[in-house]
């Protein structure tokens, strides 16, 4: 009943829609935010994981022709990088859990602690720690990464402006940003404009993520050339055991098995990038479907029974993708440990599908 | 290291001798060769790792080698190449394109 009242006086007094409903759709949300950003954090581990494979089973092959070989990994993000990516990820989270926060009528401070350090976490942010430049000029990549300030608008509110309808409103360009910030750092394996060629493509951060052209670069350039490594050493060892008078047929069999599980990872790995980059557009349509919701309530035309079908749909996407994003994990995994090929004990809480459970293990 | 290429062009180089060294049959090589085959191939992976990642609006500016493991292996690419070049002189259709790769690899380094 607090709830109830608390959320009625957020909306100005408007008493005609079912507040339990909205605090439930804005839960969703919440929860299906803070359970993508998990995904996409992990998206950038598994691209990590492929390389110290690829890099291991090079240095493997070598070994066992003789020869010596540098055993330097050379990691594809430095501890800079992964924290920005970290921070950044935090912001939406925090974000995410704000608006279910103040929609369930309790204070911000109280349930969110560590809310303050996410801003001076974003104040570091560098657009040289992202990969941005193969589809954005510097300006631009500089430009999107300060936009990030908007969220520390959100983070900063007095106790007395901490009203859901502000938040979602301001919340809107925030979101937007952040969701453009990731689409890119997570990129595409191929050019998808001519003129990448020679220069960047005209993108505007002001346009949608679906009208953004990119060039090659970002995470899913980066994971397909680690995999191309990888799958190349496997080929090259399966030459090299049949030039071997002693290669027994078991080995040849795993050689086989591992080349094939890779391409299989290879395939697998960019569909969930691909995945992760179509959930972010439908984040932003659920958001601005929950905004208009609210304005719709303040002016008293909203009727008593309403449908955020884009937020299902963004529960449902999100839903998949953890399902999608374990299935992937468990595959690299299974290639760095074959003889152990038992699930893992990281993967994203499958609770989400079933239960809500906002609490998703890393 | 600075050389002669841009940036473009060192990627261009760097995925053209990526591609020339994996298409080599290494079982037509004896172990030693084709272990610095798979060093070299190593240290080019890292570079086209760190040059790929570089701003597309630095494609024009002049290349230097990003990653010592490629600054590295300018020496395994040279004595691979001697070694590919005496064998190619009684075996041209097993080791012509590796020699070309070899070439534009070293070309780099310059």
């Amino acid at each position: 009943m607090l709830a109830f009242g608390f959320l009625l006086l957020m909306l100005s007094g408007c008493s005609h829609i079912d507040d339990n409903l909205l605090n439930q759709e804005i839960g969703d949300f919440s929860h299906s935010t803070v359970a993508l950003a998990a995904v996409i954090q992990n998206d950038f581990g598994l691209a990590e994981k492929i390389n110290s494979l690829a890099f291991v089973n090079n240095l493997e092959l070598q070994l066992e022709a003789g020869g010596n070989p540098d055993t330097t990994l050379k990691p594809l993000f430095s501890g800079k990088d992964i924290a920005a990516r970290q921070a950044l990820l935090a912001a939406l989270t925090g974000y995410a859990e704000t608006m279910a926060v103040v929609a369930s009528g309790k204070a911000v401070k109280e349930n969110l602690p560590d809310i303050s350090s996410l801003v001076s976490n974003l104040k570091s942010l560098k657009s040289e720690q992202f990969n941005l430049s193969h589809s954005l000029t510097v300006q631009e990549s500089d430009d999107l990464v300060n936009d990030m300030s908007l969220f520390e608008e959100l983070f900063i509110l007095p106790a007395r402006d901490a009203r859901l309808v502000p938040i979602v409103e301001k919340g809107e360009a925030a979101l937007k940003k952040a969701a453009m910030l990731l689409y890119l750092d997570i990129g595409a394996p191929e050019d998808q404009a001519s003129q990448c060629n020679y220069s960047a493509p005209s993108n505007s951060t002001e346009l949608s993520l679906s009208g953004l052209k990119l060039c090659r670069g970002g995470l899913r350039a980066i994971a397909a050339t680690a995999i191309h490594f990888d799958v190349t050493t496997w080929k090259d060892r399966l030459q090299f055991e049949r030039a071997q008078k002693n290669s027994m047929l078991a080995t040849k069999r795993e050689s086989v098995q591992r080349l094939v599980g890779i391409q299989r990872v290879g395939n697998d790995l960019d569909q969930l990038y691909a995945d992760s980059q179509a959930a972010l557009t439908v984040m932003l349509a659920a958001h601005g479907e929950i905004a208009a919701t609210l304005n719709s309530a303040i002016n008293s035309s909203l009727s008593k029974s309403f449908v955020l079908s884009k937020n299902a749909l963004f529960l449902q996407k999100v839903g998949a993708l953890v399902q999608s994003s374990n299935k992937v994990t468990q595959e690299v995994e299974a290639l760095a440990s074959p003889a152990a090929a038992a699930p893992s004990s990281q993967s994203l809480s499958d609770s989400f599908l079933t239960t809500g459970d906002d609490d998703v293990s890393k | 290291m600075m050389s002669a290429n841009s940036y473009k062009t060192a990627l261009d180089k760097l995925l053209q001798a990526q591609k020339a060294l994996d298409d080599q049959d290494i079982s037509t090589m004896p172990a030693d060769q084709a272990a610095s085959l798979e060093r070299s191939k190593s240290a080019i992976y890292q570079e086209i790792q760190a040059v790929q990642a570089q701003a597309i609006s630095r494609r024009d500016d002049a290349y230097k080698i990003e990653t010592t493991a490629f600054a590295g292996a300018k020496s395994d690419l040279e004595s691979l190449s001697k070694w590919v070049s005496a064998r190619a002189k009684l075996e041209s259709e097993l080791f012509s394109v590796l020699t070309k790769g070899l070439s534009v690899a070293l070309s780099l380094f310059f």
